[in-house]
């Protein structure tokens, strides 16, 4: 399905415009032929992937995390473009799956929130890591990362590119959020460009925000089997 | 654009199939094993994949089978059981319930009727226990269901339990007091059970906006109301309420009562601890209790609360909508439309022309079991009253003509599932809707779409799934003693299928296919319905009327199609396709095929679509 490809290319250059020198970089390094090519995953699932893989599963306030809602009540209006279960009708059906460069749009923008406030975290060291929050579609919500991305944080604020120790701490976090989704050459094309390019992010922030978007953005990550 | 794109991949999976080219992944290669478990993982359960305690290292030293055996046993099973037997039921839900962001609680998934009979096969297999598709367990229908919306503002969830507990024992208490205080007085004591039962509603809010309809139904219609006269209600009960009946006393009412409070007290006091976003996964405790509380059976299969009030009737298209439903679930049958000639049984009858026929001949004998059911699903069975759902009644000679519209000539009737025009299924028996459960309950028509809808479900929706293969593993599974530790294998085969293997698989390609293969075998989208239909007179050594259906050859310049022979002479493949497409279809040049046997609906529909796209494309 080329079209698909192509939106989200055409997504990704499109919209990040921030950082497009790693986006071209990225897309020179994927193989077009193992992508997946099912419908998005769709919000309720995603969710459960957030709260399983990313949040502290201890917090009851990370039960009611929802990606659909952190973009505020104008996202939240059309939160069915982001792919949802529809049960209202004789039978079920999956809406609005098919990945369109509109639909594309609209995840990368909660992705990319979600990132940035992620990366935020750089800015409160030493303290009060691990918390993120957002305007949500019902005013602020705060929610925590999980205790093995907040160990992770400081160093990943501060990494040197080329140190190996850094290398073993991004395959880390490549399995707390990936996990074995992708096939291995999707982690090595990920830990190539953070570890080897000439990537343009300076500030620590930005570099965690990328290490997040980029994996949330990964087909693997947000489309169907 | 994707049957066009499965057309040109068919020689490719054609080939793919017979040469046993498909290409696995390396079962030695550690990180794509890993991704097949964390995979099989997801597919059996475990929503999230693999987690730290599944030891990685342990799973990967296991053979494949042996991977599958330790999910299975696992008790997050039964979730991907359940969802099994949802998806199969037709409801593919992620969740139960979802937040509701404008009333700080709860929504339900429209979705009542069917949880009860997928949870209950679903607790049948997990308890080993002879797997039985279709009766009904409805004592589990509300477990799901038990966690209340906030209804004590912002308390804990496991206190807004324990206050609507309390509540409630608070309102049977009194209720008992009111029958002490009326003696054995049946009426009076009555009288004021019906006050108690209006004190319980607005003490619990069902009035009120937001409350959880399904504890309601629970506490209200079913057992309550089973005590006091509730015109709501008194439709749904077999019995009429305690106090409408004479050899009902003020003591035989408090002993219910008391019995009620029992059930209550144990229903809340096993029910664990849910939170507002758990998925299915939050099911398996239900399932997986070994003994659950005793409950008189509130709900039926086709109650107010589900069925009757999704799928409604009307006066023009009468229970059609309800007989598509249940061609879609227990046939997976879509009803796509192909040109059906009609027969003489057709005559005279709605939708008699060609293209409505290909529907109606199987939706309206089936639309008849539902004949007597209006309104709410009121059964009208031996009144002269129909009312439908949009309020229109039918009495007298309206009525009857309704329903002499079910008979036939000899005045019986014309109704059940039938696969032709006026031809029930060969082994159809009976005229009422029970008849039909009985009859799905056993119907390998019914068990093959189940094991495709598995196969949907377990490795993927979008694929194509050779139909012999499905045929072999439905064959298996119904030969196993036990069904569901033969579910429990069907499962097992799926996960070890070429297809669940198979990561980015294409669509139109078979990965799996039966154990024997014959060379040249046709296009697997189809093979298993000319094997079953056509080759005993369509083979190589009886090609009737030149044409053979068990080979699938290049016929000349690179196009592939059937040996079909005119004066020894290959007939050019379109024309073949088309002449095929007319002759399963109607008698314009000859006998409708197949003759004198009967085909499943869904084979002949297709057949017939995957000729039409070969012919147009």
């Amino acid at each position: 399905m080329r079209w698909m490809n192509f939106c989200w290319f055409a997504l990704l250059l499109g919209s990040c415009g921030r950082n497009q020198d790693m986006v071209t970089e990225l897309q020179q390094d994927w193989s077009f032929s193992s992508r997946r090519t099912g419908e998005l995953e769709g919000y309720e699932p995603i969710n459960g992937l957030m709260r399983a893989r990313l949040l502290d599963n201890n917090v009851s306030s990370n039960e009611n995390f929802a990606i659909e809602a952190i973009g505020g009540p104008g996202i939240f209006q059309v939160r069915g473009l982001l792919g949802y279960h529809d049960n209202t009708g004789e039978v079920y059906e999956f809406r609005a799956g098919e990945p369109n460069p509109f639909s594309a749009m609209l995840w990368y923008n909660q992705f990319a929130l979600l990132a940035h406030e992620i990366g935020r975290n750089c800015e409160r060291l030493p303290a009060a890591l691990g918390s993120i929050s957002f305007e949500g579609e019902q005013g602020a919500a705060e929610y925590r990362l999980q205790s093995s991305i907040v160990a992770m944080l400081p160093e990943l604020c501060a990494w040197q590119q080329t140190s190996t120790p850094i290398r073993n701490r991004l395959q880390g976090l490549w399995m707390l959020v990936m996990s074995y989704d992708a096939p291995l050459q999707e982690r090595d094309s990920w830990l190539q460009y953070f570890l080897e390019s000439n990537h343009g992010l300076a500030l620590g922030q930005e570099r965690v925000a990328a290490l997040f978007e980029t994996m949330f953005m990964n087909p693997y990550f947000l489309l169907q089997e | 654009m994707q049957l066009a794109a499965r057309l040109l991949q068919l020689p490719l999976g054609l080939l793919l199939l017979t040469s046993n080219l498909v290409i696995a992944q390396s079962p030695e290669d550690p990180w794509e094993k890993a991704r097949w478990i964390h995979k099989a993982a997801k597919a059996l359960g475990q929503s999230e994949g693999l987690s730290e305690k599944d030891e990685l290292d342990r799973l990967l030293s296991m053979n494949r089978a042996d991977v599958v055996d330790y999910f299975i046993e696992q008790p997050a099973f039964a979730d991907a059981t359940l969802g099994a037997f949802l998806h199969f039921m037709g409801r593919d839900v992620d969740k139960i319930k979802s937040a509701d962001p404008y009333t700080q609680g709860f929504t339900y998934n429209p979705m009542a009727f069917t949880v009860p009979q997928a949870i209950a096969s679903a607790r049948r297999v997990m308890d080993n226990r002879q797997l039985d598709l279709f009766t009904m367990y409805p004592d589990l229908v509300l477990r799901p269901m038990q966690t209340p919306r906030r209804l004590f503002g912002d308390l804990p969830e496991k206190e807004q339990r324990e206050a609507i507990r309390d509540t409630m024992l608070e309102g049977l208490d009194q209720a008992m007091q009111t029958l002490k205080g009326a003696g054995a007085g049946k009426i009076s004591g009555c009288e004021k059970l019906r006050n108690t039962l209006e004190a319980v509603d607005g003490g619990l809010g069902f009035n009120a906006a937001g409350f959880d309809p399904q504890l309601e139904s629970m506490i209200r219609n079913a057992w309550l109301s089973a005590l006091v006269e509730d015109p709501a209600a008194k439709e749904m009960q077999v019995q009429p309420p305690l106090c409408s009946r004479i050899d009902v006393t003020g003591e035989t009412i408090a002993v219910e009562l008391n019995r009620i409070k029992e059930a209550f007290t144990s229903f809340f006091a096993a029910i664990p601890d849910t939170s507002a976003h758990t998925p299915v996964k939050s099911l398996k405790d239900f399932i997986i209790l070994p003994q659950p509380p005793a409950m008189r059976p509130l709900i039926t299969p086709f109650s107010r609360e589900g069925f009757w009030n999704q799928l409604r009737n009307t006066s023009t298209n009468y229970n059609r909508k309800r007989s598509a439903y249940m061609l879609r679930t227990y046939f997976c049958d879509e009803l796509g439309a192909i040109e059906i000639e009609p027969s003489k049984h057709s005559e005279k009858k709605h939708a008699s022309d060609p293209a409505c026929m290909s529907c109606h001949y199987k939706l309206d004998p089936l639309a008849g079991l539902f004949r007597t059911y209006g309104t709410q699903g009121t059964n009208f069975e031996n009144i002269n009253l129909l009312i439908f759902d949009d309020g229109i009644d039918m009495d007298g000679d309206r009525l009857n003509a309704y329903l002499g519209s079910w008979k036939n000539e000899k005045g019986e009737w014309d109704v059940g599932y039938y696969t032709e025009a006026g031809i029930p299924h060969r082994n159809w028996q009976g005229n009422k809707l029970s008849d039909f459960m009985t009859f799905a309950g056993k119907a390998k028509d019914v068990q093959m779409c189940f094991v495709r809808r598995m196969a949907e479900h377990f490795i993927g929706p979008g694929l194509t799934y050779d139909g012999v293969w499905l045929n072999e593993l439905a064959d298996a599974w119904q030969t196993e003693d036990n069904k569901s530790v033969g579910f429990k294998h069907l499962i097992k085969r799926f996960i070890l299928s070429r297809s669940f293997e198979t990561f980015d698989p294409q669509p139109g390609v078979c990965y799996d296919g039966p154990s024997q293969t014959e060379t040249n075998r046709p296009p697997c989208l189809i093979a298993s319905i000319v094997e079953t239909n056509c080759k005993s007179c369509h083979n190589t050594s009886h090609a009737s009327g030149g044409l053979n259906l068990s080979q699938w050859v290049d016929v000349g310049e690179g196009r592939f199609g059937f040996p079909h022979l005119k004066n020894g002479i290959q007939r050019d493949p379109k024309e073949s396709f088309q002449i095929l497409r007319k002759r399963i279809t109607g008698s314009e040049l000859g006998p409708k095929m197949p003759p004198g046997r009967t085909i499943i609906p869904t084979d002949r529909q297709k057949f017939y679509e995957w000729l039409t796209q070969i012919i147009e494309h």
